[in-house]
């Protein structure tokens, strides 16, 4: 019997004309997620998930924290994604699960549930502000940050992945792939290219 | 020269006449399908009048001809359906249209032609169009309203028509924050920008127009020792070159909201059709977070009421200095000046300068000194104080002027002295509006100036403040001073340092004297009945509405503005409401203030309908959610129904089927052999924890916490009114980790009704609530081939009947991808659903279909569902379902616990009301006529009289059933269950269906199929 292949939430789209975007959008849905949950005031048990990561887990609001491949994102006060690679998931899945398993925690294979949009480019954030309501241009969005947002009209988180120049990852809840990748598409078209905070020719006096 | 009789040659004016326009090149444009020309740089309004357009449209009410009075957003008259076909848009202001080559532009409100109009008639008996004329005379008879007086109102009313196709354009919006968003890119404007700027602000400053400047360059002056205009430029390009500054031109502010949210919409293309076919937005919707407000809005200059003040060319002063100095453009070649403030004298000065000639100045003070009165003085030019304007001599239909009838101004009586001043032109002053409408869109109080004899913004409680002529504040130094000062404020405010106050540019200014209000001019004639001095132009109201609003007792402003429709046009009064006031103030004898102000609300000026939909259009309309098997269905053949943002395929008809021949066939398919049905739209959340059981027995009507590990049991959720709201099967995947299964419209709901309880109610209970509904795709394999179809795949499951028990829920593998199965049926039938990640989904529902052709297996949408469903007599939420149902009304009280000592509805559903014995309950019914399916809420009856009856209840599913070839019906009926076997009947159109109460369950009341 065949093996079960695996598809990508946007395979039965046609990708854009690269020169018809003022950005890069990449799909990147086939990289892993754990959503892990631990009490808010649980210090031993974060401990414990932080040794099996090698890294601590992010407390502060918006942040993530990282150590090679493997990120960890704070989505709320008891809430953390964790981003890895497909290869090692389940042994990072096994190492967590036994690390936690005497606190309360909860820990769940999300790989499947979203999708994943890298767009990368010097319009990025000019693109994002026609996709999502929040300051695009705050000093805080810096590599690292991570925020739920408003995408169109669904629910998305954002990641600063590098700035300079901005790589920014998009993650919508799978079914809503093909809508967040249609609102970007038409965002980042090439003939509605919108000059923002940049030096730009003044207007006739 | 380029030859048209009103464009003033390039050396006039000293050689600065039309200093925006490029005289090289030529445009053509068409007004009403005739050719004019034009050049770049000229507006659709300077162009006209170029050519000698006196005429632009008629008026609102008396169809009267109207000539342009303005230069900006503030004109009335000039409005004008531009485009053609799909891309016609209705009342664009001429002074806002950029001409571009190929513009076609149409007057409106004129019919059959702009020349000759049947709608002035209304004029010839005006008399009988008093104001608040509508509300008196048509009231009366009744029935006439909509059969004749409003399909004639239509008709003769109403400004230009919609555009009859789908918009062609795309839109787009997009939001922005900014520490100081600075409103208008006049000198005030622009130095208050640059002072936030240079404080380290990150800045936003928007101009309606395509230029920045405003009026200051026709103001005179200098500002740093140069031309403001060149100050202006060097400053503007300071800011552009910056990079936190955004400098937005074509840009209206169009509302003001709380907490500094701001609203503006930027024309992109309008003024250029190749930007549109290059794929740009035509119109783009900024939406602003802004942490303070510079309001730089500056001032709109105030029309006089004399009696046919509409005649066309009557213009305000300062637009008919603009039109001359912007475009070489002079509206006439004898102009009189009226005025009450010194400010006109520059429009005599700049006519003069341009060869035109100034017959009179008509000041209505005593006097007037200083050196812009001087100035003109000195020209030899003609001035008359203390008088007004008596009358006008038109041209034949009030298509022009001939002259005007000059009279000394008196407190009262009758006009005397009258004195005859041929000319074509009026320039009127009667002082300035500071633009205060953004600054009343939230709490902004007004003050009166009796100085200016109008209104200033006074205190507001948001972080805005107002700078230069918006503020009442009209001197150049002053301007500057004061904006410079305002924007560093601003900065400071926004970012809580700013370094130390700049100092403001030095500017120099001519010095004005005192204006003197006046707000109406006696005419002619006893008592001035039968003379229009109009006040609203675009409204057509005129003093004498407004005075008889008085007599006829409304005392609110709010009420004589809604009576006479005053300020109610698309221009908001910008040049009416001032002096509509001092009308009210004077005939109720009380003061301006007294009096008060209307209300100003957003927009500004009107904002298109693309631009509030923005992206949100086709594609995009709304979020449209799609399943992992979505491809498959798409090249299947799949006919959709929506659920929720789902696209779920409804049934796969094959190439000559009906959808009815599908469903029929889908059902026949599961019922004989076997089916494949996609149901990842299922919601499913993970509630895990050692508490996790004892939390679901608190949601659940019925108990879970007994649940063995791999068991699955169906469920209800009430909500704490006692209410259902969700049923599904919760499976107990291990000693501490439960999976819930919800319908596909309420996932999302009963995550947040989960977390809602859990974190208010419940806190110290032990477990995390997870949704996965997106993690899996999952599908039923329903039909008595179910089995052999799984059985075919490579697993490590044991399928058979001993091993996998009704109800039961294991963990493996299906051809290699991991899978959950349940083996829960909604058909009735020998059933399993499977689920497996969702990037596993596709090929996984390839693979048992491959599998399963062999066995006749056929992919069924949700209505073969449906119809399996009610013929097993299972209930559907939202069906059987509306929020007023109880579970023990559907006759689930097997599902609802009478041991467990709380959990959310129970006491509701103790409630007497609940309790009572003739509610509706869920039955069955089966039609006398097994052919005639009823139809889907109909309501029953007692007896057979239905004009008499009340309902009794009403039917709630209603299909065709294939498997029992007949109709059936699920119905909620009073005392239900104690009617089996009764008659009730269906009033439909004229005649009465019967049909017998029934047990619910029509097929298989054992549950044998299911349990093989």
């Amino acid at each position: 019997m065949s093996d079960i292949a695996w598809t990508g939430p946007l395979a039965h789209r046609d990708p854009a004309a690269s020169d018809a975007l003022d950005i890069e959008i990449a799909d990147r849905s086939d990289i892993s997620v754990l959503d892990l949950r631990i009490g808010s005031k649980d210090t031993k048990a974060r401990a414990a998930a932080s040794k099996v990561l090698g890294f601590d887990l992010p407390t502060d609001p918006r942040s993530s924290a990282s150590a090679s491949d493997v990120a960890a994102y704070w989505f709320s006060i008891d809430q953390w994604l964790i981003i890895a690679p497909r290869e090692g998931l389940v042994a990072l899945e096994q190492a967590l699960a036994e690390a936690l398993g005497s606190h309360r925690h909860a820990l769940t294979d999300v790989s499947d549930m979203r999708a994943i949009l890298r767009v990368q480019g010097e319009s990025c954030r000019a693109v994002l502000s026609k996709c999502i309501p929040i300051d695009m241009y705050a000093d805080e969005i810096a590599p690292g940050y991570v925020r739920r947002v408003t995408l169109g009209e669904i629910a998305a988180a954002m990641i600063c992945v590098a700035d300079d120049p901005d790589v920014f990852d998009l993650l919508v809840f799978r079914s809503y792939a093909d809508y967040a990748m249609t609102w970007l598409e038409e965002a980042a078209d090439a003939g509605r290219s919108l000059s923002l905070f940049r030096p730009d020719t003044p207007p006739a006096v | 020269m380029s030859g048209l009789p009103h464009r003033l040659p390039e050396a006039a004016l000293g050689g600065r006449a039309g200093r925006l326009i490029d005289r090289s090149q030529t445009l053509s444009f068409t007004f009403d399908g005739k050719t004019l020309t034009g050049h770049p740089g000229d507006t659709l309004a300077s162009a006209l009048l170029a050519n000698g357009v006196r005429v632009v449209g008629r008026s609102f009410k008396y169809h009267r001809p109207r000539g342009l009075i303005g230069i900006g957003s503030e004109e009335p008259n000039g409005l004008f359906a531009i485009g053609d076909g799909a891309r016609m848009e209705p009342n664009i202001r001429a002074t806002q249209a950029e001409l571009y080559d190929g513009l076609t532009a149409q007057s409106q409100n004129r019919w059959p032609s702009l020349d000759f109009d049947v709608g002035a008639l209304n004029a010839r008996f005006s008399r009988l169009f008093p104001a608040g004329f509508y509300y008196k005379t048509f009231m009366w008879p009744r029935v006439f309203w909509k059969h004749i007086y409003e399909p004639f109102i239509r008709r003769a009313a109403g400004l230009g028509p919609p555009p009859q196709d789908a918009d062609p354009d795309s839109y787009e919006q997009v939001h922005v924050h900014c520490d100081v968003l600075v409103v208008g890119g006049g000198v005030a404007g622009i130095a208050a920008a640059k002072a936030a700027m240079d404080a380290g602000a990150r800045v936003i400053i928007a101009d309606e127009s395509a230029r920045f400047g405003g009026i200051t360059d026709l103001e005179g002056g200098t500002i740093d020792d140069i031309d403001p205009v060149e100050w202006m430029r060097a400053t503007v390009a300071e800011l552009a070159a910056n990079e936190r500054v955004q400098v937005l031109k074509r840009t209206t502010v169009s509302g003001h909201y709380d907490h500094n949210y701001a609203v503006m919409m930027e024309r992109v293309a309008d003024h250029n059709p190749a930007l549109i076919a290059a794929g740009a937005p035509r119109h783009r919707l900024w939406k602003v977070r802004a942490g303070e407000v510079v309001l730089a809005s500056g001032a709109i200059e105030r029309p006089l009421a004399f009696a046919d003040n509409d005649t066309p060319g009557i213009m305000l002063s300062s637009a008919v200095r603009g039109y001359v100095a912007r475009y070489g453009v002079t509206p006439g070649h004898d102009a009189v000046i009226i005025t009450n403030n010194d400010d006109a004298y520059r429009t005599a000065q700049t006519l003069f300068e341009a060869g035109v000639n100034v017959a009179r100045i008509i000041d209505t003070r005593p006097d007037a000194q200083g050196t812009l009165v001087d100035r003109v003085k000195a020209f030899g030019t003609r001035l008359t104080f203390s008088s007004g304007i008596a009358g006008v001599v038109r041209e034949a239909g009030g298509k022009g002027l001939r002259a005007i009838k000059v009279a000394p101004l008196r407190r009262s009586g009758r006009v005397g002295d009258v004195e005859t001043i041929p000319c074509d032109l009026v320039c009127m002053s009667g002082g300035w509006n500071p633009a205060v409408h953004l600054f009343c869109h939230v709490t902004g109080k007004l003050d009166f100036s009796e100085d200016l004899a109008s209104f200033v913004p006074g205190t507001t409680n948001e972080r805005l403040r107002v700078v230069g002529a918006a503020n009442g504040t009209f001197d150049l130094p002053s301007i500057l001073k004061e904006a410079t000062a305002g924007g560093h404020a601003a900065a400071k405010a926004a970012i809580g340092k700013a370094g130390r106050a700049p100092k403001a540019p030095t500017a120099r200014a001519d010095s004005e004297g005192p204006m003197e209000p006046v707000w109406f001019m006696p005419a002619e004639g006893a008592k001035n009945e039968g003379n229009k001095h109009f006040l609203d132009f675009q409204n057509d109201v005129t003093a004498a509405d407004v005075e008889l609003a008085v007599r006829e007792g409304y005392r609110s402003v709010e009420h004589v503005k809604r009576y006479t429709t005053l300020g109610m046009a698309t221009d908001q009064g910008k040049t009416s409401n001032i002096n509509a006031l001092g009308i009210v103030a004077d005939a109720l004898e009380i003061s301006i203030p007294q009096v008060g102000t209307t209300r100003f609300r957003p927009p500004y000026t009107p904002i298109s309908f693309g631009a509030f939909v923005g992206q949100k259009r086709g594609a995009l309309f709304q979020p449209i959610r799609r399943t992992p098997i979505q491809s498959w269905h798409e090249v299947n053949g799949a006919d959709y129904e929506p659920v929720g943002q789902w696209r779920r395929p409804y049934c796969f008809p094959r190439a000559s089927e009906t959808r009815e021949q599908a469903v029929i066939r889908e059902v026949l398919a599961v019922r004989t052999k076997v089916g494949l049905l996609d149901a990842s739209t299922l919601g499913k959340i993970e509630v895990s924890g050692p508490d996790a059981g004892k939390f679901l027995d608190l949601m659940y009507t019925n108990v879970m916490s007994s649940l063995k590990v791999g068991r699955c049991r169906y469920g209800l959720l009430m909500n704490d009114q006692g209410f259902l709201f969700d049923d599904g099967v919760v499976a107990r995947l291990d000693d501490d980790r439960f999976l819930v299964h919800t319908t596909s419209g309420n996932a999302d709901h009963t995550a947040a009704w989960f977390e809602l309880w859990h974190q208010t109610e419940w806190p110290k209970l032990n477990l995390f609530i997870t949704p996965v509904t997106e993690q899996w795709a999952q599908f039923a394999i329903a039909g008595p081939k179910a089995r052999q179809v799984l059985q075919s795949l490579d697993s490590d499951l044991d399928f058979s009947a001993d091993a996998f028990k009704f109800m039961d829920y294991q963990a493996g593998h299906l051809n290699g991808a991991p899978v959950r199965v349940f083996r829960i049926s909604f058909s009735g039938e020998l059933s399993y659903e499977v689920a497996t990640p969702a990037g596993r989904g596709l090929a996984l529902w390839q693979a048992v279909i491959d599998a399963g052709t062999v066995h006749g297996l056929e992919p069924y949408g949700t209505e073969a569902l449906h119809v399996m469903r009610a013929e097993k007599g299972f209930i559907m939420i939202g069906d059987e379902t509306d929020g007023t149902v109880t579970p023990l009304d559907l006759g689930l009280s097997w599902a609802v616990s009478k041991k467990k000592a709380d959990y959310v509805g129970k006491r509701a559903l103790q409630t007497p009301a609940l309790q009572r014995p003739d509610r509706r309950q869920f039955v069955g019914i089966e039609t006398d006529d097994p052919t005639f399916v009823l139809p889907d809420g109909v309501q029953a009856i007692d007896g057979t009289d239905a004009s008499a009856a009340e309902p009794i209840g009403y039917v709630s599913s209603t299909y065709y059933s294939p498997t029992l070839d007949r109709s059936i019906a699920f119905a909620l009926i009073e005392r239900g269950s104690e009617r089996m076997g009764e008659t009730v009947h269906f009033p439909i159109d004229d005649r009465l269906v019967a049909g017998k109460i029934v047990d619910p369950v029509f097929y298989d009341k054992e549950g044998e199929r299911q349990n093989v």
